[in-house]
């Protein structure tokens, strides 16, 4: 008998919040929350992106959103889960899936979706290998991402 | 122009509020010389922020009460590139007001010749602290929401 066997990678970062990331109301603000789906975004790309490769291909962000389900605070350990989908030919997403690491609980999700350009005529490139292969590594369908706002689902 | 307000107002439709403060440095930029897509987000919390310290005279007694303003979620959509120098306004609006939260709008410009730099959005919601219940939005605030309301 066969089992259909499927393999799910993500790239995971993990991270705890700081007094510095909170505010006065002593959660982390939703801001901080973006600032780290972009220091995740970096490091996943970072092996790759030497002068020469970031003068052919800019990364660039097109549209961003990001749910936020539930509140942390200094002290938190943090995990997040990031995986590839919409691989086209000059452009994918990226999700970002935040989590609390003991418990697995949902903190927020975001999505962005990023078009790749030349950087001196802005103008489309096609995803490198090197690139495509990444991406391919910690892909997922965008159906097995639920974003709560149905409005918020039909921008993609 | 509303007099009282000194703010643009236009005839028969709603209030829109603008935050005019911002100036594109070099911590703001990305490798390219470009606005880093982040500062779009912290702007649009500088802009809601200014909104209610400006138009709500006792906001700092308002937001330390036990019902909290929360973000639920986010989008920004970046049309053009700003980059070193540029000025940058963000008119804000309110839409979908609801009981327990509503949209606010975020349409940041580059002011030399008005052009659509992104359009961001936000919905906000209010939360009991003791219950984490969703809770009405306070009196004080939904005023200037609803002055400020497209609909």
């Amino acid at each position: 008998m066969n089992f259909p066997v499927c393999v799910e990678r993500s790239y995971l970062y993990k991270h705890v919040v700081t007094l510095s990331e909170t505010d006065q109301f002593r959660h982390l603000s939703y801001a901080n929350y973006l600032k780290l789906v972009y220091v995740v975004t970096d490091l996943f790309f970072l092996p790759m992106m030497d002068p020469a490769f970031l003068a052919k291909v800019r990364f660039k962000v097109i549209n961003s959103r990001m749910e936020f389900r539930r509140q942390t605070e200094a002290g938190s350990h943090i995990l997040i889960q990031m995986n590839a989908l919409n691989l086209q030919d000059s452009g994918f997403d990226l999700v970002y899936q935040f989590m609390i690491e003991e418990t697995r609980k949902e903190l927020a999700l975001a999505q962005q979706r990023y078009a790749l350009i030349n950087p001196e005529n802005q103008q489309p490139v096609l995803i490198p290998e090197s690139v495509k292969k990444l991406l391919g590594a910690i892909a997922v369908d965008q159906g097995q991402i639920h974003f709560n706002n149905r409005k918020v689902r039909e921008w993609i | 122009m509303d007099l009282e307000t000194g703010r643009t107002k236009i005839p028969g439709t709603h209030r829109e509020f603008d935050f005019d403060n911002i100036t594109v440095f070099f911590k703001h930029t990305d490798y390219y010389g470009f606005v880093h897509p982040y500062n779009y987000f912290e702007w649009m919390g500088y802009a809601r922020e200014a909104f209610f310290q400006e138009l709500v005279p006792n906001f700092l007694e308002v937001i330390n009460r036990k019902i909290k303003m929360v973000t639920s979620n986010v989008q920004l959509r970046i049309l053009r590139d700003a980059q070193f120098g540029t000025r940058i306004k963000v008119r804000i609006y309110s839409q979908r007001v609801k009981r327990v939260s509503y949209e606010v709008v975020f349409n940041f410009y580059d002011q030399e010749g008005n052009i659509l730099l992104a359009e961001g959005l936000q919905r906000l919601s209010f939360l009991d602290e003791a219950t984490n219940e969703p809770a009405p939005i306070p009196a004080e605030l939904k005023k200037v929401i609803l002055l400020h309301e497209k609909k």
